[in-house]
């Protein structure tokens, strides 16, 4: 029985030693230019320099003032991190709100808010020595607030955006910050109660914020149903994407509208911790007795393999060769129109007692090939009705009667024309402007 | 390129029912001596029935089956029953006279029924600074453009081939952006467009002429209004949404007829007289009456609203949509003194 207790307690002890936080212990990384990096932990950070040699060199400082109590019992792989300029890295608690800076051997809380818990999955991000905050998930919404770390009042600022803005939402989204424009992709959107992804590219010009919107993301890459990727982290201007079963990596770009595929099979421990560090990916690896980790080094270009690449946005490529066969077919289709009308001419041949065409001869009298005659010659085949109503009238008849005789002879020649040629020889106008002024046209498909 | 194929063989298809049909109700049509008479104010001058607006709708509502059953294609149901009520308002104007107020109130409840089918103009989208409509604007913004553009298709059928090349130029633009956006309802394009040129042969024919009328015109004015709405919704995600304004293409795309109507309305209001009334103080009978052949006719305002349309979208960029609506307002006022005046 002793020796049981003895046992008990030596296992107590361990297990109590395991818990303690070592020096070394690998849980945040935090890129700060292209050849170092930092790793914290709640003891310490250490600075990391990439030598040229691939080598590792490092510096451990533990931290002058105590571990921020906020942390205690949270894990940092949760927290946001960047690294400024200025030297300082920023760690913002998830769901936005408190945020944490290290600078010189403190980590300390920089903040005077509260754990906001509306914009987890947000993206974090600096702009123009600003802390920006944007979309993210909380209290059973999405939402796409930009928020800002307002450095005076140590307190986060809603900042308005303006145009085509997201509005169901921007959560767990792809983000890519180049010069003035945060472009914004491949996330989802809250739509009754359901996560549905949005298939457009936005784009917030962070100098006038205003958002636009892009086209529509390359269907064959960015499916509906498709899951997100295991890492994704930024690389110079791009965006590294990353599944961890299997080897397949991609390079989206989004200035150029480009993604590039890769074979990673060099990468093949890497896990979701990983960071760029220039051209080199830097991620920790458990070591075979699974009691520590160790850093890895790899130089990206030297590990990856170029297969293919794709549009981001390919709808802009469909949508030109459709209207290429749209142009062409416009084309075919006017041109076919011309075609068809310039034959169709029906040519007639007009005699004293006749007019044959189409096959067919019809007979017609005097008065009826008058007006024929008249129309043919006249210009743009087109003649007053007083000059025809002149041949009509006679000093035996009164004008209605004349009147009468000349629509006869009109109406009758239309009679037969239809009957026999299933034409309208001759076609009556109206002057506008008085429409007691009436004109008589020949039929513009006749050629007599 | 299997998709494509596809399309090609329900073009064809399509073509050939369309074909078919057209001249068969034509046939029935004259055997039951329902006839456009040829008067004076009429353009036509041979026999000629208004049979083609029925033939279109059932070639579509064939291929249409073919597409859906083989799982091609997608209609959204609830809008068709708007379409389909709309159609017969025209059958039945087309073999009744039903008067302009009648018609109109249709077209309302028409309207109705597609916004309860859940598609409406929800955005003026920056328009006059207005973005999100509230409910109830929103129901009347939509009411007026459903009976807006439903009527501005029925108002410029006047010569041959002219609401069959707008609607064309319509289908083949919009063709596209629902082939990047909205795939799975992209077949009925290439089946509505072969209908509609199915119809266009008879409609050119010199002894088996064939008219829209306003079965046809109803029906497609309908589908057009449908696919406005589409476009105009804030929640739809559009290949050109990085290329043009979504108002002002929707303009755009249905140029001609609005100028046309606008232009008239403003006319016949002007000498006191109805609008609604039959009239020809329309554009394309300016082109008549200065000579031009109906097909002429058709096709210079086909090529003349479709490079209008294609110089705003490769300028919107550089120009913005005030710079668009400026280059529009005087290109139009440059080729009315050039062709229509």
């Amino acid at each position: 029985m002793k020796f049981f207790k003895i046992l008990f307690f030596l296992c107590m002890s361990f297990n109590w030693l395991n818990s303690q936080v070592s020096d070394d212990a690998i849980t945040l990384l935090v890129s700060k230019d292209s050849v170092s990096f930092y790793v914290f932990n709640k003891a310490g950070v250490t600075d990391y320099t990439i030598l040229e040699s691939k080598q590792l060199s490092k510096k451990y400082v533990k931290y002058s003032k105590p571990f921020p109590e906020e942390l205690k019992q949270t894990k940092l792989e949760s927290l946001s991190s960047l690294y400024s300029n200025d030297g300082s890295a920023y760690f913002l608690y998830p769901g936005g709100g408190i945020l944490f800076k290290y600078l010189n051997g403190v980590f300390e809380r920089i903040d005077e808010s509260f754990a906001y818990r509306n914009q987890f999955s947000g993206h974090f991000f600096e702009y123009k020595k600003e802390l920006y905050l944007l979309g993210g998930y909380g209290y059973w919404q999405s939402n796409s607030l930009l928020t800002r770390f307002n450095f005076e009042l140590k307190n986060w600022e809603l900042v308005p955006t303006y145009g085509k803005t997201p509005k169901l939402g921007i959560n767990s989204g792809s983000f890519v910050l180049d010069g003035d424009i945060l472009t914004v992709f491949d996330f989802t959107q809250r739509v009754d109660d359901l996560d549905v992804k949005n298939n457009s590219l936005y784009s917030l010009n962070l100098d006038k914020m205003i958002w636009t919107k892009g086209g529509l993301l390359n269907k064959m890459l960015f499916a509906e149903n498709e899951k997100s990727f295991d890492l994704v982290v930024g690389f110079k201007k791009s965006l590294l994407q990353k599944n961890l079963t299997d080897s397949d990596l991609r390079i989206i770009t989004p200035k150029d509208n480009l993604i590039k595929f890769f074979k990673a099979e060099g990468l093949h421990n890497i896990n979701a911790r990983a960071i760029i560090v220039g051209d080199n990916v830097v991620y920790p690896v458990l070591s075979a007795n699974r009691q520590y980790e160790t850093l890895t080094v790899k130089n990206l270009n030297e590990n990856i393999v170029f297969l293919s690449e794709e549009s981001l946005s390919n709808d802009f490529n469909l949508i030109v060769n459709y209207f290429i066969y749209v142009g062409v077919f416009c084309v075919l289709l006017i041109a076919l129109t011309f075609f068809k009308f310039r034959k169709e001419k029906f040519v007639f041949f007009l005699s004293e007692n006749s007019l044959s065409g189409l096959n067919k001869t019809m007979l017609i009298n005097k008065d009826e090939n008058f007006v024929l005659g008249l129309l043919v010659n006249s210009k743009r085949r087109e003649i007053d009705n007083s000059y025809v109503l002149s041949y009509f009238k006679n000093s035996t008849i009164s004008l209605d009667a004349s009147v009468k005789r000349k629509n006869k002879v009109i109406e009758e020649l239309n009679r037969k024309g239809l009957e026999k040629f299933e034409l309208v020889l001759i076609i009556k106008k109206s002057k506008k402007s008085d429409s007691r002024k009436v004109k008589y046209q020949l039929n513009s498909v006749l050629e007599i | 390129m299997s998709e494509l194929y596809l399309y090609l063989a329900f073009f064809i298809i399509t073509l050939a029912v369309s074909f078919y049909l057209n001249g068969y109700i034509n046939k029935l049509f004259i055997g039951n001596k329902l006839t456009d008479p040829v008067n004076e104010r009429s353009s036509h001058k041979f026999p000629a029935t208004r049979s083609g607006g029925l033939s279109i709708f059932f070639a579509i509502c064939v291929s249409c089956t073919f597409g859906i059953s083989t799982g091609q294609l997608t209609i959204p149901l609830y809008a068709l029953l708007s379409v389909f009520f709309l159609t017969l308002t025209g059958f039945a104007d087309d073999l009744i006279v039903v008067r302009y107020r009648e018609k109109i109130f249709l077209q309302l409840f028409a309207a109705l029924l597609m916004i309860n089918a859940g598609y409406t103009i929800d955005s003026f989208h920056g328009i006059f600074y207005i973005y999100e409509l509230p409910y109830w604007a929103e129901i009347i913004v939509s009411l007026f453009v459903f009976v807006v553009v439903v009527n501005a298709l029925n108002l410029v059928d006047g010569l041959d081939g002219m609401a069959s090349f707008i609607s064309l130029k319509f289908f083949l633009i919009t063709g596209g952006i629902v082939l990047v956006s909205k795939p799975e309802w992209f077949l009925f394009f290439p089946i509505i467009i072969s209908a509609l040129i199915g119809f266009l042969w008879f409609n050119f024919h010199r002894s088996k002429k064939v008219f829209l009328g306003d079965t046809g015109s109803l029906f497609l004015g309908s589908i057009m209004a449908f696919i406005l709405f589409y476009i105009l919704d804030s929640e739809s995600n559009l290949v050109t949404d990085s290329l043009i304004s979504k108002p002002l293409l929707a303009v755009l795309l249905l140029l001609y007829p609005l100028v046309d109507n606008l232009r008239a309305f403003i006319i016949r209001a002007y000498n006191n007289k109805s609008p609604f009334v039959a009239h020809r103080v329309h554009l394309h009978h300016r082109l008549a009456d200065k000579g031009y052949q109906h097909w002429q006719a058709s096709v210079l305002t086909f090529s003349l609203s479709t490079f209008i349309l294609v110089l705003n979208f490769l300028l919107y960029s550089l120009i913005g949509f005030i710079g668009c609506v400026a280059l529009t307002s005087v290109l139009l006022s440059v080729l009315y003194y050039s062709f229509f005046k």
